[in-house]
Parts: structure tokens; C-alpha cells; sequence
């Protein structure tokens, strides 16, 4: 979920609640306050009206005319008139009821003569001689204010229907609910909008670093404001660029130690090889012509010195061993036997070295293997071989071994797997170089050198299995390429 | 047996003094064409023929009658005027402005001051005289004398001083409201600015300032006014007013289809009315001020001092009948004295919801004569204008309280006469047509005690003799809350209606008729002179002059 939707998530129910409370309290403290205004008002309409009918009685009496028979009826004509003329709000009116629950005057001439006398509420209206009333008449709930005019026995009302007290609240209270949602949704939307503009410089971040990830250092985030955002757009430029460039260092010294690397194993397999031509040649010789002088001199030694000729026997023997150990070391420095034999016998022979000297069992499955690689790859495989069967032996103490090598399209696989303790890879990283030894960094080396790469997969106690694959050399006998 | 006697008397006034049929039929067939002022022999003369045999009276201070207040307009002026045309406006007339009232000492005072330079008119031979303060002052003491005038009760607790050879005040004790005290200096009843002078024979002679005068006294044809050249606000563009005596509706008509007449007064006739109706070129004009008819009941004496008799013939009258032989359009239904249009009026709906609208119930008239011993009705006699409104009114009442069997037996008399016996209680019942400025006027008039006709302090037009609302008429004159008059008015009339002093009919728009050549000079919404008004403006189109 993006940010934006997620303050979308938080901010529109807060808004919306909010500006909804908000609405609501408005509208009931508007309700009470229309409320009061509405009996104030009821009130001085009930006053006016009273003070109308007052003046039209006083009339009669401050002039002497009350002989005048119609003279009453026109004075509560004239009130009656200006009764009509009271205006309470829309809705509003004045009437008139008798003792007994008649309506005397009314706006509505139809309802003049309805009798009131058995509604509920006009039991108050008898009791008292002034009041208010809340009752509902024609479906409607009305606010009333009644007084009792004596003279002439007329009870008089000043009334407005609940709706139209309320009627421009009840109007705003739509509005306030539409305003409350508006306004929340307007709010959101602004804050989605303005997050997102906030937002989108990140976002180009957010790219960027992706893009940085996957190794394109040459992203640059377009920078469009000069604030935060744009600062760190800024940084994060230069830190690509910078990045770019020790990235290109880096690669330039990786090539340097690859190709060191590379030198320096050719150097050292050059090493063994000129070592072990050195023993087989010098020292091998040598060996061989001194075990001659020394069975020359046993054969040249009476049976008189037996002793001698014991130290004689003993000495050949001891050449015998030395020249042997001599040879092993040539055949360790260089395996000539890849060349005379092939990889397979060579890697054969190397595991039935090591057979005969630990305690362990190999299945192996390296068919199809010679003739693939070159004379030089094939030494790099064996090295890889070595290192890896030394590694189980020695550190391993492995007991059995698979190895297996495959060809799979234009790729040798080769496998090999062991039994032994296994180890914390991610520990074995976490070490410095000088702890972590150059066993696994060579065999890295000769298998970059090979054009592939090792996967190690192990865990404490589960084995170590080391598989590797090489390319197949153009116009090999078995490749394709 | 007092009827007979009354019967009697009137068959000889009629046989003597006032013979019927008028001798207004005796119009020529060709009306020669008159140069009454040689000195303007290019101005032509504007023929009006009225509804009258004669005029009831010259002087505008007894003026009643609405022939009586048409010559008054246009022989007399007064302080303010009601505008040309339009009643609802007053306007300086000879006072250089209209004043605001001031309290003096208590009192409320209204100083005038006279325009300078205003003519009265002068006879041949004589040299004009200048309108002065003192003639003002006296030409009141006349109008609220009633030895003098006919109006001298609207002007009691009134007096006016001299201050000035253009100046003079008046004293309004206790105080008036302008609405009632500005028509009293107006061109209207009292009003009127008249000098009183003695002609070469001793005769008393009055004089006015208005545009028009008359040299010779009307004949039983015709009254020739002559134009007032020295008339303050310029010389009239007429000739003169030639007015004809035509009380024939008909030979009224006539006189103008074949152009014998520029104007005539119509008749309220609907037959009549649709007679003009095809004639190219002349033109109806209706306005106000609508005059209010009623029917008084004289409660004085018997029948109708019994209350019962009264409201019997109110419950027998029916009011949309009395509408029905007049014009659409020109009469309309009233419920109360002062129509509704009025201060003080009141609407039919209110007068319904008081129950004293009298709404047609025969039986209840019946009912009423019975409790009042009346069983078998009565008869009675009554006197009838030559006028066509009221002989309309009275046939339809004759017609209507037939069926509660009274039996009132018409007499036309021409209209000066009907106007003079009626004022010596000859009708027992009364229908009366009349226009008054304000209620007030109306009210005082018409139901006050001190105007009751032949025995009031100043006798006006209480056909009823009634006075049971004296006291409600002073009180409102004096009140000084608008609000308040208002209500007193309309307490008063209820009180009317409530006994059934008078019945309500209708009121109804002036009507006249006139060749589309005739321009008076002014728009007419309404004119409290009761016609079209003819002033120094009137002229008559020369292309049209035609007549002969």
C-alpha cells in the first residue's frame, strides 16, 4: 500500500468524524438556541397579538361605544384582522379558542368552529391562564404560546410548527453533513495530493535505488525543488555517481587481481612444474645414480660386512622411498598424468591416492569428462578437485565422497559431494581474509579462470556439497562450439 | 290623512310653481352660433348640454345639486383647489402656497397669503376689482352663516382675521386635521371666493374670480358664460360656455350626434350608454369623483321611525338589482354610507361578517312588518328627479318593496325641485346621490343633528333627522390619531347600519359624452367638480367647429 493510501486511510474517516462531530455539535447547540429563540419569539407575537385585541377592547370603552351592538363584533373583527396580519414566520399563525375549545378565528377559515375541547393539551390550556404548549395538530408537531384575554373569553395561541422553527437548520443540517463529507474528501484528496507531490521525489528514489540495485549507476533523479526531497535527490545523484565510480575502481582492481590471481597460479603451476621437472630431473637422477653407486657398493661389499652390507640394503631402500616420495611430489606439483591419462584417470588416480592414505570412500561418475577442456583447464579442474578433496579429508573428516561431472549443453558440471561436518558458510564469510584461508579463494579463482563459478552448499552437520560448472572449449571433440 | 294633505300640496306646487314636463324640450332644432364677447370674436364657445331643466341655485355656498356645483367651478375660485382633473391633488388656487397649520396659544392657526393681481369679474361697465384679504374674510363669514350658506356647519369653531391687504388667518379651535380642514378653503361648497355686490336693478349679484361669468341671468333655455379675460392665470381660450337645459336623455343625445353640442352629461343608462357606442369621433369619459348613493330613512316620523319598518325594507332591497339598468362598468355595489374607497369606508366583507350587509330575505321583511303591525305594508308618496339615476333608483325600490306591500307612488318633479321638497321632508324615504371631500363632511352632513333638513342648527342633508351619531362625528373631527378617526367613522356607520338609518346602493362614476375636438386641458381621473372641468385651458379644435 502506498503512503498516499495509507494517509488516505487515516485521515479521511479522522476528517470525516471530525468535521461529522463538528456538525453535529453545531447543529444541537443550534437546535437549542433556535429552540429558545423560537418561544421569545412565539412570545412577542402572542404579546402583539393580545395588545391587539387589548387595543380594539379599550377602544369601545375609552369612546363610549360599547352600546353599539355590532360595535363588539366589529371591535373583534378588527382583532381578528389584526390577528391575521401577525406573521410567525410561513407556517406560523395566531387563533383563537373559546372557553370550551372552539376555534373563534383561525387563518384557515375552514377549520372556524372546530372544536378543540377534547384534545389532550387544552386541559393545560383550561388550567392555566398563559403557557406553552408542544403539541401536534394535523400531523405536525407545533410549539404554542397561549393567554387568556377576559373580557372578551378568548383564549389565543400563537403557534408555529416545529418544522419551520427548525426547518433552516433541518436545511443546514443537510448541509453540514454534505459539507462534513465534502470537506473531508476535499481534505484527503488534498492531503493524497499534496503526499503524493511530496512523495513522488521519493518515489523517484525508490527507482532510482532499484535501478541502482541492478547495477545501472548512471540513474539520475530529475531534482525539482530545492528542499529536503530535493537535497536528497541531490545526494542520491552523487552517490550514484560516486558509487560509479568506485564501482568501475573496483572492477578495474578485480580485473587487476583476477588477472594477478591467474598469474600467480599459471607462476605457481609453472613453479610446480619447473619444481617437479627440477626433482625428476635432478634430483630424481641423482637419487637413481646414487642408489646404483650404493648397490655397486653393497655388491662390492664381501659377506664379512654383513653390517655394511645391511646399511648398503637398508640405504637402497631408503633411496628406493626417497625416489618414490620424489616422484609423488612431482606427480603432486604436476600431474602429468592428465596429460599422459586424461582428467578422469588423473582425478581417479588422485582419489585413490587419497583412498589409500584416509579412511574414506569415493563413488565416483566422471565419464565423458577428457578431451573436453584443455590440457591447462583440466589442471585448473584438478586443482579445484584437489582442494576440494583435501578440504573433506582434512577439515571434513568426511568418509565418503560422490563426485560426478556432466555435460549439459555447452556447460561441464562438476559435483562434488561428501559427508563430512559441513560449515556456517555466512560465518565462514563473516571472516577476514586471513582467517578464512585461501582454499576457498583459490578454487574460486581457477573456476572464474575457467569461465564458471562454485556454489558451495553446506550447513553444520549436513555435508558440504562444492559444484562448479565450465564452459566447453571451442572445437573440443565433444563440444558443440 | 297627513299624506293626503302632503299629496295635495305637492299636485299644486307641481301645477304651479314647478310645472312638469320643464320647458327643456323646447330646444331649437338649430342652435345659432353666439359671439358673446366681441372682443374675441376668433374663440369659439363650447356648447354643454346638462341633464337639468335649471339650476337650483347661482350661489356656490347652497350649491348642492350637481348642475349647481358645475357652474360654480366656473364662475368661483377658492384658496386651494383640487387639481384640474385630479381630485387627489390640491394645489394653490388664489393662495400663493398651501400653509402648515400652527399653534397659536393653544390654537391651530393656517395663514394665507393671496396671489396679487386677481380680478373679479365685472359687468359691462364696470371697472374690475382687485381680490382682496378682506373679500376673502368675507366671502367666509358668508359660507359659515347659515342664514347664507349651506355648508355653514363644517365651519363652526372656525374664524378668520384679516392680517394683511393679502393676508389673512384663520383659527381652527379645537384643531383639524388638514384632510379635514383644507377642503373647507377649497373649490368646493363653502369654499368658493365670492364677492357680493347689487346690480344696476338693487338685485344681489355675486361675483367670482373663475374663468367663466355670466352677464345675463339663465332663461329656461340656456346660460351663456362669458369668458373672464382678466382671469389670474390667463385669459381663457374659449369664447365662452354656452349650457343647455336638456334633462331629456334622449334629446340630450340627439343635441350631440347632430353636433348642436360639444358636451353633454351622460346618463348611467346602459340602453343609453350603447346608443354612442358606433358614433365615430365621439368619446365617453368616465371618472370620478364616484358619487355615493344611499337610502335614507326619515326616522323622525312614522312608518320609519320604527326600526322594524326600516330593516324590513333593507331586507326586502336588493342592491345588485338597483345596478342593473346602469352601464357596466360605471355603478358599482357599496355596503356601508362612505364607500369604501373613502377614509372611514368599509369593505362588503367586513360589513358581511358583522351581519349588517341586510342580505334579501323577503320573509324576514315580512316578518319584521308584521312584529311592527305592518302586516298589509303601506303607502307612501315621493318626489322624483328628472334626472335618469334617480328616477332609475326609485322605480326599482317602488318595485322591490312592493313585495313586502308598501306601495310608494312617484312623482317626477324636475331635479331643482326634487332637491328643494326633499329638504322639506316631502320623501319619507330618501335615495340621495352625492360626492363629499371627506368623511368627515360626508358623515357631519348627512347624519348630524345640526344638519338635519328644515329643523337643523345648519341644514344640510340629514334626510334621516337622525342623531344618534353626533357625538361619534365631533370626536372623530377632533381626534387627532389618524388611525383612530378612521375607527370612529367606521363605528359611526355601523351604528347607521345597525339601525338602519340608511341602505347602502352603489356608487357610480361621472359620465359624459364629447366630441373628440373638445380638449379640456388636463387628464381626468377625477374631479370633485363632479364634470370634466372647464378651465382657461379648454379649447375646441377649429377643423371640428362646426356647429351649427
Amino acid at each position: 500500500m502506498k503512503i498516499h493510501h495509507k494517509l488516505l486511510g487515516v485521515t479521511l474517516p479522522i476528517a470525516l468524524i471530525a468535521l461529522l462531530m463538528g456538525s453535529y455539535v453545531t447543529f444541537h447547540l443550534s437546535q437549542q438556541a433556535l429552540h429558545q429563540i423560537a418561544q421569545r419569539w412565539l412570545k412577542t407575537r402572542l404579546d402583539e397579538a393580545i395588545n391587539v385585541i387589548h387595543q380594539q377592547e379599550t377602544f369601545l370603552r375609552m369612546y363610549g361605544i360599547t352600546n353599539i351592538h355590532a360595535g363588539t363584533h366589529k371591535a373583534q373583527y378588527d382583532a381578528k384582522q389584526g390577528l391575521a396580519a401577525i406573521q410567525i414566520g410561513k407556517r406560523g399563525y395566531v387563533y383563537i379558542l373559546d372557553k370550551n375549545g372552539d376555534i373563534l378565528f383561525h387563518p384557515d377559515p375552514k377549520l372556524i368552529g372546530t372544536s378543540m375541547g377534547q384534545r389532550p393539551w387544552f386541559a393545560l390550556v383550561q388550567q392555566q391562564t398563559k403557557g406553552e404548549l408542544n403539541y401536534t395538530w394535523q400531523g405536525e408537531k407545533h410549539l404554542g404560546k397561549f393567554d387568556f384575554f377576559e373580557p372578551w373569553g378568548w383564549i389565543v395561541v400563537a403557534t408555529d410548527p416545529y418544522n419551520e422553527i427548525y426547518g433552516s437548520l433541518n436545511k443546514t443540517r443537510d448541509y453540514l453533513l454534505g459539507m462534513a463529507l465534502w470537506g473531508s474528501i476535499l481534505i484527503s484528496f488534498f492531503i493524497v495530493v499534496m503526499t503524493r507531490k511530496i512523495f513522488n521525489p521519493l518515489q523517484l528514489l525508490v527507482k532510482g535505488a532499484e535501478k541502482v540495485k541492478q547495477g545501472d549507476l548512471n540513474i539520475q533523479i530529475p531534482i525539482k525543488s530545492t528542499d529536503e526531497m530535493g537535497n536528497l535527490s541531490r545526494v542520491f545523484n552523487a552517490m550514484a555517481q560516486e558509487m560509479k565510480k568506485n564501482l568501475e575502481t573496483l572492477q578495474t582492481s578485480e580485473q587487476q587481481l583476477h588477472y594477478l590471481n591467474s598469474q600467480l597460479l599459471t607462476a605457481q603451476e609453472d613453479e610446480r612444474k619447473r619444481i617437479s621437472t627440477e626433482l625428476h630431473d635432478e634430483v630424481g637422477q641423482s637419487l637413481t645414480v646414487m642408489k646404483l653407486k650404493m648397490i655397486m657398493v653393497e655388491e662390492g661389499l664381501t659377506s664379512k660386512d654383513h653390517a655394511a652390507k645391511q646399511e648398503c640394503e637398508e640405504m637402497v631402500q631408503y633411496i628406493d622411498m626417497t625416489i618414490e616420495n620424489v616422484r609423488r611430489l612431482c606427480r603432486d606439483l604436476t600431474p602429468t598424468v592428465i596429460a599422459d591419462l586424461g582428467l578422469a584417470a588423473a582425478l581417479m588416480w588422485l582419489i585413490e591416492n587419497m583412498e589409500h592414505h584416509f579412511d574414506i570412500a569415493a563413488d565416483i561418475d566422471l565419464n565423458n569428462v577428457d578431451e573436453i577442456l584443455s590440457l591447462e583447464r583440466q589442471l585448473l579442474v584438478y586443482r579445484i578437485f584437489q582442494e576440494a578433496l583435501s578440504n573433506a579429508v582434512k577439515h571434513a573428516r568426511a568418509t565418503r565422497l560422490e563426485l560426478t561431472a556432466s555435460q549439459a549443453q555447452h556447460k561441464l558440471m562438476f559435483s562434488i559431494k561428501d559427508n563430512g561436518k559441513g560449515f556456517d558458510m555466512g560465518h565462514v564469510r563473516c571472516r577476514g581474509f586471513e582467517e578464512r584461508g585461501l582454499g576457498l579463494a583459490t578454487m574460486q579463482e581457477r573456476a572464474r579462470m575457467l569461465g564458471g563459478n562454485i556454489e558451495i552448499k553446506t550447513s553444520p552437520g549436513c555435508g558440504t556439497q562444492l559444484q562448479f560448472t565450465v564452459p566447453v572449449d571451442k572445437g573440443s571433440k565433444h563440444g558443440n562450439l | 290623512m297627513k299624506y293626503v294633505l302632503k299629496l295635495i300640496c305637492f299636485i299644486l306646487i307641481c301645477l304651479g310653481a314647478f310645472p312638469y314636463p320643464s320647458t327643456s324640450g323646447e330646444i331649437p332644432t338649430e342652435i345659432s352660433p353666439q359671439q358673446p364677447n366681441q372682443k374675441n370674436p376668433a374663440r369659439a364657445i363650447l356648447r354643454m348640454g346638462i341633464h337639468v331643466s335649471k339650476f337650483n341655485t347661482l350661489d356656490p355656498h347652497r350649491a348642492a345639486s350637481t348642475s349647481d356645483r358645475i357652474l360654480a367651478d366656473m364662475l368661483y375660485n377658492g384658496l386651494i383647489r383640487f387639481k384640474p382633473g385630479n381630485s387627489r391633488q390640491m394645489e394653490p388656487d388664489l393662495a400663493v402656497e398651501i400653509p402648515e397649520p400652527v399653534m397659536v396659544r393653544g390654537k391651530q392657526t393656517w395663514t394665507f397669503k393671496l396671489k396679487e393681481n386677481i380680478f373679479f369679474q365685472a359687468y359691462p361697465g364696470e371697472s374690475p376689482e382687485k381680490l382682496t384679504a378682506l373679500e376673502v374674510c368675507k366671502s367666509f363669514i358668508k359660507a359659515a352663516d347659515p342664514q347664507r350658506s349651506a355648508y355653514a356647519g363644517g365651519y363652526e369653531g372656525i374664524s378668520v382675521v384679516v392680517t394683511g391687504p393679502h393676508t389673512l388667518r384663520f383659527t381652527v379651535d379645537p384643531p383639524q386635521s388638514p384632510l379635514l380642514f383644507l377642503p373647507k378653503v377649497a373649490n368646493y361648497a363653502g369654499g368658493f371666493i365670492v364677492k357680493e355686490t347689487v346690480d344696476e336693478r338693487g338685485m344681489l349679484r355675486l361675483k367670482g374670480t373663475g374663468p367663466f361669468y355670466f352677464i345675463n341671468a339663465p332663461d329656461d333655455r340656456h346660460l351663456l358664460l362669458n369668458p373672464h379675460d382678466d382671469y389670474f392665470r390667463g385669459k381663457p381660450l374659449l369664447g365662452g360656455v354656452d349650457i343647455y337645459f336638456l334633462p331629456d336623455a334622449d334629446q340630450r343625445l340627439s343635441s350631440i350626434v347632430d353636433q348642436k353640442m360639444h358636451v353633454i352629461v351622460g346618463e348611467t343608462d346602459a340602453r343609453w350608454l350603447q346608443r354612442i357606442k358606433d358614433k365615430k369621433d365621439l368619446r365617453l369619459d368616465s371618472f370620478g369623483v364616484s358619487e355615493i348613493v344611499n337610502i335614507y330613512f326619515n326616522t323622525s316620523t312614522p312608518p320609519f321611525s320604527d326600526i322594524r319598518v326600516r330593516k324590513a325594507v333593507a331586507y326586502a332591497v336588493d342592491r345588485n338589482q338597483f345596478l342593473a339598468p346602469f352601464g357596466p362598468g360605471l355603478v358599482y355595489s357599496v355596503f356601508s354610507p362612505v364607500p369604501p374607497y373613502m377614509p372611514g369606508g368599509l369593505k362588503e366583507q367586513e360589513i358581511k361578517a358583522l351581519g349588517l350587509d341586510y342580505d334579501t330575505n323577503i320573509n324576514r321583511a315580512k316578518q319584521l312588518m308584521a312584529e311592527a303591525g305592518l302586516t298589509h305594508g303601506f303607502k307612501m308618496d315621493v318626489v322624483v328627479s328628472e334626472v335618469g339615476s334617480f328616477s332609475n333608483n326609485y322605480r326599482t325600490l317602488q318595485t322591490q318593496l312592493a313585495a313586502i306591500n308598501i306601495t310608494m307612488t312617484l312623482h317626477l318633479v324636475d331635479h331643482a325641485t326634487m332637491h328643494r321638497l326633499i329638504r322639506q321632508d316631502f320623501n319619507p324615504i330618501v335615495i340621495y346621490e352625492a360626492f363629499r371631500p371627506n368623511t368627515d363632511e360626508f358623515l357631519s352632513r348627512f347624519f348630524h343633528s345640526s344638519a338635519t333638513i328644515s329643523s337643523g342648527k345648519t341644514p344640510a342633508t340629514n334626510f334621516s333627522h337622525y342623531k344618534g351619531i353626533d357625538e361619534l362625528i365631533e370626536t372623530a373631527r377632533l381626534e387627532r390619531f389618524t388611525s383612530r378617526q378612521i375607527k370612529l367613522w367606521e363605528y359611526a356607520q355601523i351604528k347607521l347600519l345597525e339601525e338602519m338609518v340608511v341602505y347602502p346602493l352603489h356608487h357610480k362614476n361621472q359620465i359624459y359624452v364629447r366630441w373628440d375636438t373638445v380638449d379640456y386641458g388636463h387628464p381626468i381621473i377625477s374631479t370633485t367638480a363632479l364634470y370634466p372641468q372647464f378651465t382657461e385651458k379648454t379649447t375646441i379644435q377649429t377643423q371640428r367647429d362646426t356647429l351649427q
